[in-house]
């Protein structure tokens, strides 16, 4: 197709604008409900904002037009692709767009097999405050409760991320046996274990796809354990030692004073740490 | 989550993770476009034994991941940059990046002899493949080959105007090159995150993962397993730093093998880079690899 001013139409240019901006726009979509945070770990998050905007103002910018030269051929620089392939090239480079429109990421929960692939995360630290669990904090939890012991009255837990809490007690655990913490997670059972089961989050290093388990063994009274894959927030107290016993004297449990059933959270993942209050919950 | 649902994910996952990085690296050739092939040529004849130890050096200011440096790395080497020069850069950046020295320091806090280890060793590595491409290409075999997709022929008109373009055109053309390296590299990513999605959902790693906890076969294993994992060079260290029945040599392998030669790379770099180039990474990178783990395995 030629128009007046000696320019050709090009569908190749054209498709490449579709793609830019299809990925422009996707990228800002992704930002709406925060569906960005089960995808990626926030530091991409402003990178991906600045490649939206660019991808959408190159698509505008580029044009779908292409200059006759004096030799009367394109200037493409390459042999064009036949005819055939584009729309298939078209379909090809927009299908994860539009896979990612009309099922925004799921969540992945231990049916799912990341779980046995990857195995356990739960051997790390980073700088350490000596006071992270101390109480009281505006973000702590006071919740009213009779323990398994028999205790009644209101007790304040420290909401904390598993993989926080891993890496104060990889730390300084000792430290921090005793305190009362409040954990989110999904319930894993893998030996059919009465007294306990261990609490699951995912945390995401870069994107979803290399996703490492975190896990945090949770001892709790056979009567009130939930099923597996069931979200809970647990309500308990940092222990030392393995809920089963054992010589694991380096490792921490939770004994859990209350469980809590309920949905998926808005942040289903761990994308990001802080190491200081209030943690990402 | 049904089979199908993960695979979408894992790929959704992938995809919106490497458009920024695919996209920054677009800006850098729309950059370069402004500085002349000859100005590049020019900088670096007769010093490129010392270029290989600044490119390799360069890696731990220049932050950019694996999957941006291939053709920012083509485009250098498009525009005269030496090939064992760009090689050494390719290698380096990924694998030694102020980002990449953050979180392995958070992920072996515990463990720290690996982040030394790590950077020293990679440092060394790059150093050494810039210095066998060196060798291998002293009679121009490499360089002399020409890239994927190198247009056969430029009519007259199109190279006079390349040679005498004003800021303008400049300007114009690298826009050209930033929209032709962004939709040229969208579309092998696309393939290789397609390609590794599939095996995350449908090839059972934990076989590799048990094959490796075995003290001889651990190495080659875990160089197996980065292969395929592709994983992002930026935050590989997490996935290490989890498994606690490997040996640090074995985790260095991983490490060390990652930001080079993956699944998803060896994709992009017969797309982009020279076949035999492409090829030679291929064979020297991981031999490189092993008989690093070999000499340290006397030290540790």
């Amino acid at each position: 197709m030629n128009n007046r001013s000696g320019t050709i139409f090009s569908a190749e240019r054209f498709s490449k604008k579709i793609v830019m901006f299809s990925y422009g726009f996707f990228l800002l979509f992704l930002f709406r409900d925060d569906i960005i945070k089960r995808y990626l770990h926030e530091r991409y998050q402003p990178l991906t904002v600045g490649a939206a905007v660019f991808l959408i103002l190159a698509s505008v910018a580029y044009s779908s037009y292409v200059r006759r030269s004096g030799c009367g051929k394109p200037h493409e620089g390459r042999r064009l692709p036949p005819a055939v392939m584009l729309p298939l090239s078209l379909v090809f480079l927009l299908a994860p767009v539009i896979w990612g429109f009309v099922s925004p990421a799921s969540v992945i929960g231990v049916s799912d097999g990341l779980l046995k692939n990857k195995g356990t995360f739960s051997a790390t630290s980073a700088m350490i405050d000596p006071g992270a669990l101390s109480k009281p904090h505006s973000s702590d939890m006071r919740v009213r409760l009779e323990t398994p012991t028999g205790e009644s009255g209101t007790f304040v837990y420290s909401p904390i991320n598993i993989m926080e809490l891993q890496m104060l007690l990889s730390g300084r655990g000792d430290a921090f046996a005793g305190e009362r913490v409040a954990v989110q997670g999904f319930v894993y059972r893998d030996d059919g274990r009465p007294d306990g089961f261990t609490l699951v989050r995912y945390f995401i290093p870069c994107c979803i796809v290399h996703a490492v388990a975190v896990t945090m063994d949770i001892s709790v009274a056979a009567a009130s354990s939930p099923a597996a894959d069931q979200w809970v927030t647990v309500y308990g107290i940092i222990r030392k030692g393995s809920p089963s016993g054992g010589d694991f004297v380096q490792t921490f449990y939770i004994e859990a004073e209350k469980i809590e059933e309920t949905g998926v959270p808005s942040d289903p993942y761990i994308n990001r740490s802080f190491m200081k209050k209030p943690f990402m919950f | 989550m049904d089979k199908f649902g993960e695979f979408t994910l894992y790929m959704t996952g992938i995809i919106v993770e490497t458009v920024p990085f695919i996209t920054l690296a677009a800006l850098m050739s729309f950059v370069l476009a402004f500085i002349p092939g000859s100005s590049i040529q020019k900088i670096f004849r007769g010093r490129k034994i010392v270029s290989i130890f600044i490119a390799a050096a360069a890696g731990f200011v220049i932050p950019l991941c694996e999957c941006s440096i291939v053709p920012i790395v083509a485009r250098f080497a498009r525009r005269k940059l030496p090939l064992p020069v760009a090689v050494t850069f390719m290698v380096a950046a990924p694998s030694l990046s102020p980002i990449v020295v953050a979180v392995t320091s958070v992920a072996f806090a515990i463990n720290p002899g690996i982040i030394y280890l790590r950077f020293g060793t990679a440092f060394a590595l790059s150093v050494a493949t810039g210095l066998i491409f060196l060798y291998l290409d002293r009679d121009g075999r490499l360089s002399g080959e020409p890239f994927p997709d190198e247009p056969a022929e430029m009519c007259d008109c199109a190279r006079e105007k390349h040679g005498n373009a004003t800021i303008d055109e400049k300007i114009k053309d690298g826009f050209e090159d930033a929209v032709g390296d962004f939709s040229r590299t969208l579309g092998y990513i696309v393939m290789a995150a397609a390609i590794t999605a599939a095996v995350k959902v449908f090839v059972p790693t934990d076989i590799i993962a048990t094959v490796g906890s075995s003290a001889c076969t651990s190495v080659p294993a875990m160089m197996m397993f980065s292969f395929i994992l592709s994983t992002c060079s930026d935050a590989d260290a997490f996935i290490p730093a989890a498994m606690t029945d490997f040996s640090n040599l074995s985790k260095l392998a991983f490490l060390l093998t990652g930001p080079v030669i993956d699944l998803k790379l060896t994709i992009m770099h017969f797309a982009f880079l020279p076949r035999r180039t492409a090829f030679s990474i291929l064979i020297v990178f991981p031999a490189l690899v092993v008989a690093a783990v070999i000499v340290l395995s006397f030290f540790i």
